[in-house]
């Protein structure tokens, strides 16, 4: 069982990253109907606790750069897709509200631990 | 480095700027499409790299003009009319206007989408102190 105090770290590494994903998918948007744009995108937060589990902290940094996501491109060089860049867009919405959401139930623990009235 | 946050509020910002201006050439063009002589207005989106952040931001490129020929009308009293008593219209093709205005509308109801998921993932982190 994880310690409270971990999850409390868990969970706003989760948000940060759902954060620094969001915001790459808004530069893919942004950026739609560039010529020769490129979409970027970083790996999923269980990849990125797997390289950290494995290889230690700096892992968990690196695997936060932003690469080019492989997709079909349109004739002008431009590999965003509009449609699936909203829906990831709400995906990770939905993972930031998750996180903040563990982050305060475990504050709650904390505070039920500690016997104060809530 | 800035937080992620005001990153997606940033890019999303320049993205809703150069479809706005991508709409008002696009209206530009069609409410000349009727002067002669006129020729259509084009511009390019350009990649921009935020140094001190390191975002890719979105602009627009110098505005270029469609040099392409447009149809010739006959009417020998026109001003601009030439020997034969030919004008030539404008080279304004109407539908590419409109769905070069619906697709800059499109783009930019997407900006202003994730404009606001990042203002309600601020909601709800401010929610945390709140409690």
């Amino acid at each position: 069982m994880a310690h409270p105090v971990s999850l409390l770290e868990l969970s706003s590494n989760m948000a940060r990253h759902a954060a620094t994903r969001h915001s790459l998918i808004s530069q893919n948007i942004a950026n739609a109907d560039t010529p020769g744009y490129k979409a970027q995108d970083v790996p999923d937060f269980a990849d990125v606790m797997k390289a950290q589990a494995m290889r230690g902290p700096q892992a968990a940094v690196n695997a936060l750069e932003a690469t080019d996501r492989q997709s079909l491109g349109s004739p002008n060089g431009n590999t965003v897709s509009l449609e699936d860049e909203i829906m990831r867009g709400s995906k990770a919405q939905h993972d930031h509200e998750l996180a903040v959401s563990i982050y305060r139930s475990t504050l709650t623990m904390m505070k039920t631990a500690v016997g104060k009235n809530i | 480095m800035i937080d992620p946050l005001s990153q997606t509020m940033r890019a999303a910002a320049s993205g809703m700027r150069a479809q706005s201006q991508r709409l008002s050439m696009a209206s530009e063009n069609l409410s000349n499409s009727d002067t002669h002589g006129y020729k259509r207005k084009l511009m390019n989106f350009t990649q921009q790299v935020d140094h001190q952040s390191g975002i890719s931001t979105v602009g627009v490129s110098r505005p270029m003009l469609d040099r392409s020929q447009g149809e010739m009308i006959f009417d020998p009293d026109h001003p601009l009319a030439n020997e034969q008593g030919l004008v030539e219209s404008s080279n304004v093709d109407m539908i590419v206007e409109m769905a070069d205005a619906r697709e800059a509308n499109r783009s930019f109801e997407a900006n202003l989408t994730t404009f606001r998921q990042a203002g309600e993932m601020y909601r709800g982190l401010l929610g945390l102190l709140r409690q």
